[in-house]
């Protein structure tokens, strides 16, 4: 029993995001079924790492029994809120049990248990969408599982990740979970090797998978940076057929198995892989917000944005882009009217404030974070000020020289060369407005990321880059195969949104 | 002549095409790559067994003595600019986290000693005012100080 503890928070994530995404969304019966599981397991695993955070709060403490009933809590609130729903449960109920009236008034406690714990799983299999996308998205599935075998046993050789995962990230959980009352000790400036200022959602989902068995059990970060990974391709495939005819997209999976450096830095449990997926999400759920007018994509997009500031300190600086960014791309909704932007008028207005409501919601912890917790960034220098580490041209020369350096290195085995030629190819739909906000987002952020390699010289520079660029590169690499593979499949896109 | 050029469209395939061209042949050549790396990370499996695989193995047991104790100095006479003995006094730190070690402190109740030889580390033992309490198969040494 004990073996399979460290699952079970897993498996209560995939439920609880699967069914707050299914609130959210509503019913969209031509919801794929693998791009549900894709979105809704990054959002319920964010939502609870939030949640386990209020162990901290509220008792300034690791308690093992408050994370878990705040947890099972939430997913009973969510499951309650779902059988409300008029496509929720109760017309699949309604379906199997033609007198099934008395379960509604849950008198009796098994009846109630099923009820709310089994049906609604039920139900969400039994949708439309099944029907629509089973097949495709089984033989998806399965091309992912065979494409995660090499992962798999990457990940195995690595049971504690790279460097920074064990010396940051795990060191980080593991302290959380043994400081007791003393866990403010975290943001002592004696662990400065640990990055103590680095926010905390990475631990805190390792801390809820850790919490059933109440132990620090390796395969649990193990299973976090695998499972975004395979989250991360799931996203990228069925993200793209969202726009596309076309079975080739799953290739964008592939870039991301073949190459041993991309397959390496996916298993070694450090955050860029959440950083990845969290940003790849908010760039999804933006894309669909705009094109639908939809405001449950919107708010959507706002949560993935607030988790990813959460992620990284590059994650603040990532959301903060992507937040300002959403201000034009989504009230500057100039598209032809849609089926579901016809309604529109005032509802375009609302899209924006789902955003912001949503970016508000997972965004002002990592600010609190930020603002009240984290220590000072002590490995840091202002060159512009300083007179004995001077940023200076050379230092500007060297940064330039090793991102053309890096992008053509071994390394990478060529994947970027072709993203750029496919970037080259699909020149005419690369700047399209429905995809603007990607070209945007990544030319701010480069010049962000530059600045602040040109400006902070506490490190020398060609080790600092040598170190940190390629994660910066791997971070980035699913949003860039995205905007890669839509600009090159824009045809079948517009036919599509058409077709809707 | 100009005018076919001008009038010269790219078919709509093309672009994929030749994209998907050039991704395969990354593939290609990835592949082997990939398997290349597999099978040594499999020979290596083989040979290292997984307690050797534990960050921190080596100072494993220590925190038994160090229950409630929130500082330990840890004395290293090692040249920490060399990536192997950086990585030694991390690994130590998260195998025995919540406990947080002060580097080239003698200063605390306990401290580790991580010496080139014993007897380096005995020496700064007695000059430290400490008694050895533990010493592993590893060569680290936990001290406490006795006032």
């Amino acid at each position: 029993m004990n073996s399979l503890l460290p699952y079970l928070p897993f498996l209560l994530s995939v439920i609880s995001g699967h069914v707050l995404l299914s609130l959210i969304i509503g019913d969209k019966k031509t919801f794929s079924p693998l791009l549900h599981l894709s979105l809704g397991t990054g959002l319920g695993l964010g939502v609870n790492a939030y949640l386990t955070s209020l162990s901290f709060m509220l008792l300034d403490r690791y308690n093992q029994t408050c994370i878990i009933t705040f947890n099972i809590f939430f997913l009973t609130g969510l499951l309650v809120l779902f059988l409300r729903t008029k496509n929720g449960v109760y017309s699949f109920t309604d379906s199997l049990y033609p007198n099934a009236t008395g379960l509604r008034n849950h008198n009796n406690i098994l009846q109630s248990v099923w009820v709310l714990y089994c049906l609604p799983l039920f139900a969400i299999l039994r949708r439309g969408s099944i029907k629509q996308y089973g097949l495709r998205d089984t033989i998806y599935f399965i091309t992912l599982i065979i494409l995660f075998i090499p992962l798999f046993i990457m990940a195995k050789f690595y049971p504690y990740g790279g460097w920074d995962a064990w010396a940051v990230w795990n060191f980080k959980a593991k302290f959380l979970l043994m400081a007791g009352n003393h866990w403010n000790l975290i943001f002592d400036p004696a662990l400065w090797r640990s990055s103590p200022h680095y926010p905390l959602l990475l631990p805190l989902i390792n801390l809820w998978g850790w919490s059933f068995l109440d132990e620090p059990t390796y395969q649990v970060p193990m299973l976090t940076s695998l499972l975004f990974t395979f989250l991360t391709m799931g996203l990228l495939i069925t993200g793209l057929k969202e726009w596309s005819k076309s079975h080739l997209v799953i290739l964008s999976a592939v870039c991301f198995t073949v190459s041993p450096f991309l397959a390496k830095t996916a298993v070694s449990q450090y955050c860029d892989v959440l950083f990845g997926y969290y940003l790849l999400a908010s760039i999804f759920c933006l894309i669909k917000a705009r094109q639908f007018n939809n405001p449950g994509y919107g708010f959507l997009a706002g949560i993935f944005t607030g988790f990813l500031s959460f992620t990284k300190s590059e994650g603040l600086v990532a959301g903060l882009i992507l937040t300002a960014l959403s201000v034009f791309y989504l009230i500057g909704q100039h598209e032809p009217p849609t089926t579901f932007s016809k309604k529109t008028g005032i509802k375009d207005k609302f899209t924006m404030i789902a955003f912001a409501v949503g970016c508000a919601l997972t965004m002002i912890p990592a600010i609190v974070f930020y603002t009240f917790l984290a220590p000072e960034n002590i490995t840091s220098i202002n060159g512009l000020l300083s007179k004995t580490n001077p940023a200076d041209f050379t230092r500007l020369k060297i940064i330039l020289i090793f991102y053309a350096m890096e992008l053509v290195s071994n390394k990478w085995n060529g994947l970027w060369i072709v993203l750029f030629f496919g970037l080259s190819l699909g020149w005419k739909n690369i700047l399209k407005p429905q995809i603007l906000i990607i070209p945007l987002f990544l030319s701010l952020y480069t010049l962000t990321v530059s600045f602040y390699y040109f400006t902070n010289t506490y490190f020398e520079i060609a080790w600092w880059l040598s170190v940190s660029l390629n994660r910066i590169l791997g971070a980035v690499i699913p949003t860039v195969i995205f905007w890669v593979f839509y600009a090159l499949w824009q045809d079948d896109a517009d036919a599509k949104k058409i077709g809707k | 002549m100009p005018n076919f050029i001008t009038q010269f469209q790219i078919p709509k395939f093309l672009p994929r095409i030749l994209f998907m061209t050039g991704l395969s042949i990354t593939i290609f050549f990835n592949v082997p790559m990939m398997n290349k790396e597999i099978r040594q990370i499999r020979k290596i499996q083989r040979l290292l067994p997984h307690r050797y695989q534990i960050p921190g193995y080596q100072f494993a047991g220590l925190e038994k003595t160090l229950e409630n104790v929130h500082y330990v100095g840890y004395y290293t006479d090692k040249d920490m600019e060399q990536l192997e003995n950086a990585k030694q006094f991390a690994q130590a730190q998260f195998m025995l986290a919540p406990k947080i070690l002060v580097l080239n402190s003698t200063d605390y109740e306990y401290t580790i000693f991580d010496c080139g030889s014993a007897d380096v580390a005995l020496n700064k033992i007695k000059e430290t005012g400490a008694v050895a309490l533990k010493r592993n198969p590893f060569g680290i040494i936990l001290a406490r100080k006795t006032q």
